[in-house]
């Protein structure tokens, strides 16, 4: 939803390992449109935990509304992706 | 023999403006959601207090509309809170003109037993431990008496104590469990409405139940987060600690109810975090020490409010976000403590806030005060002690001013916006905890080391709650 272009498979599968480490082995069937939030069973405040560990591995810092628009898998990796875009620069 | 036990559930509002801007808001509708979804706990130990031999079914209500078929039992015991009682007395007046006896009971029934007798058979005022069994025995040897008194004592030893029912649970959808490991508080303030109306003095139950009773619920419900149904938790630090060093091996995440004192202990705070403390509810009242003047006998909230906010930061900083209730229509409240209100909040930086209007609940001390200077609106006004309908003449404002600033409030404080501040924040706390990504499923589980805050420079007043 922040950009159109497709995630990064590196990306998405980066942080697909990262859910499988820190959650379940299920989190590895995640698809790009799932929220893993809900797909997980995790509540709102682990999903802020999740998030902060997002930022700490991807090297980025959410703005405050991205903490809510950022639902889906696909979401976090083309925010990740824009971001390592954004350093690369 | 089959006995119905039915909890009336959900949340209710009635002020329409109030109940449409609700669900507008995301704070607001959340919590909301949360303690509509809970189960009757008071319910489930009445199921254990059922002697053997007698089959207990468990059922909740939300709507009574839907409720259309009355399920065929041999009695019905229906517990509900106060804004819910009214639907509680129209289903026992259909049980009973079904021929099916119903008994009453929980807090409201306690506290008004005279109206709730109208509607049942029997009623069951206090706790339930020390009147249900011989209610339920009396009723087999068709010798029901119109009421029975529960204990105000002694809830949690034996005999009287018994394990909750956690398995009638089974195969239904919860996210949250409650469990119970004190009932009563010392503050006792003017206005509270929960257990300690119907406690003689605060009890605690011994760690070793509160364990089998978590590990009983954890057999049901897979991965339940708990709510700890307690007034306030850790009144009795030590108690409180021995309490947490328990909860370690369970690997639980859990919430519960306590006050500002729990910042004065670093090592309290630890143990919270190390516990699988996610969130704890504080009832912070006011910012004001105006505002809290008269609140609790002794004045405890009012000499505490000046170290609020650096207590919010000593808790939150383990990790530990606050969920901060408010009260608006206090008696030294004016037009300009909505604002007042809204800074503090802000300032604050707690993860949730819970903002409430004052309810003269009946049975309070404070409706007994309001009802004797003549500011109730009403004699009876039940169906709207929500919590957020206004029920009384404001000492130094106008009702509509009350409800104005309650509203206006609302969309200052529920706002995304806001709501996604406090989150950032929260979240900033998190990455500053120590060496918090060594160990990714502590992570998700529980939480990792915790930081070791500086020594706070306010000194609040060191005094014991429980003498």
């Amino acid at each position: 939803m922040f950009q159109t272009t497709e995630p990064s498979s590196l990306t998405e599968h980066q942080l697909r390992a990262l859910l499988v480490e820190l959650f379940d082995p299920s989190a590895d069937e995640l698809s790009l449109d799932d929220d893993p939030a809900e797909f997980l069973g995790i509540d709102s405040l682990t999903r802020l935990h999740m998030l902060a560990l997002v930022e700490e591995r991807f090297d980025l810092r959410l703005r405050d509304e991205e903490i809510t628009d950022l639902t889906t898998l696909g979401d976090i990796v083309r925010r990740i992706d824009a971001e390592r875009a954004r350093q690369l620069q | 023999m089959i006995i119905g036990l039915i909890a009336m559930s959900g949340v209710r509002v009635r002020t329409k403006e109030l109940a449409e801007l609700g669900v507008t808001l995301p704070q607001f509708v959340s919590r909301g959601k949360v303690i509509a979804s809970l189960p009757s706990l008071g319910l489930l130990t009445v199921a254990a207090l059922t002697p053997p031999g007698v089959e207990v079914v468990y059922r909740e209500v939300a709507d009574l509309e839907s409720y259309t078929d009355l399920e065929p039992f041999d009695l019905v015991g229906i517990s509900s809170f106060t804004a819910q009682i009214d639907e509680a007395y129209a289903l026992a007046d259909r049980y009973r003109e079904a021929g099916i006896p119903v008994v009453l009971g929980g807090l409201h029934v306690s506290l008004q037993p005279d109206e709730a007798a109208a509607h049942a058979d029997s009623i069951v005022v206090n706790g339930a431990e020390g009147a249900w069994p011989q209610l339920v025995s009396d009723f087999r040897a068709g010798r029901m008496r119109p009421r029975y008194d529960g204990m105000r004592a002694r809830v949690f030893d034996l005999p009287y104590y018994a394990k909750p029912r956690f398995d009638l649970l089974n195969g239904r959808a919860y996210n949250r469990l409650t469990v119970q490991t004190s009932r009563g508080c010392p503050l006792r303030c003017e206005f509270c409405a929960a257990s300690l109306r119907i406690t003689d003095s605060f009890q605690q139950k011994s760690v070793d139940k509160i364990v089998t009773e978590l590990k009983d619920a954890i057999g049901v419900i897979d991965q339940p987060f708990f709510e700890f149904a307690d007034d306030n938790t850790f009144i009795n630090k030590k108690w409180g600690k021995q309490l947490l060093r328990a909860l370690m091996p369970l690997d639980i995440k859990w919430f519960t109810e306590t006050d500002i004192s729990v910042a004065d202990d670093d090592e309290l705070l630890e143990l919270l975090a190390d516990s699988g403390c996610k969130q704890i509810l504080i009832g912070f009242e006011s910012p004001t020490a105006a505002g809290l003047a008269g609140i609790d006998p002794n004045g405890w909230k009012r000499r505490r409010c000046d170290c609020y906010l650096e207590s919010i930061e000593r808790i939150q900083s383990h990790g530990i976000a606050i969920n901060g209730c408010f009260i608006v229509g206090l008696d030294n409240d004016t037009p300009d403590t909505f604002e007042e209100l809204r800074d503090f909040i802000e300032a604050s930086k707690l993860l949730e806030v819970q903002i409430t209007v004052q309810t003269p609940f009946p049975g309070t001390p404070l409706y007994r005060r309001l009802h004797r200077e003549k500011r109730l609106l009403q004699e009876r006004f039940w169906d709207r002690c929500t919590l957020f309908d206004v029920n009384y003449t404001p000492k130094n404002m106008s009702v509509d001013e009350l409800e104005a600033g309650l509203r206006w409030l609302f969309r200052e404080v529920y706002n995304q916006r806001q709501f996604n501040h406090r989150k950032r924040h929260y979240m900033d706390i998190v990455k500053s905890l120590n060496s918090p990504y060594r160990d990714a499923r502590a992570f998700a589980s529980k939480r990792y080391t915790t930081a070791k805050p500086e020594e706070a420079p306010c000194k609040p007043p060191r005094e014991p709650l429980l003498n």
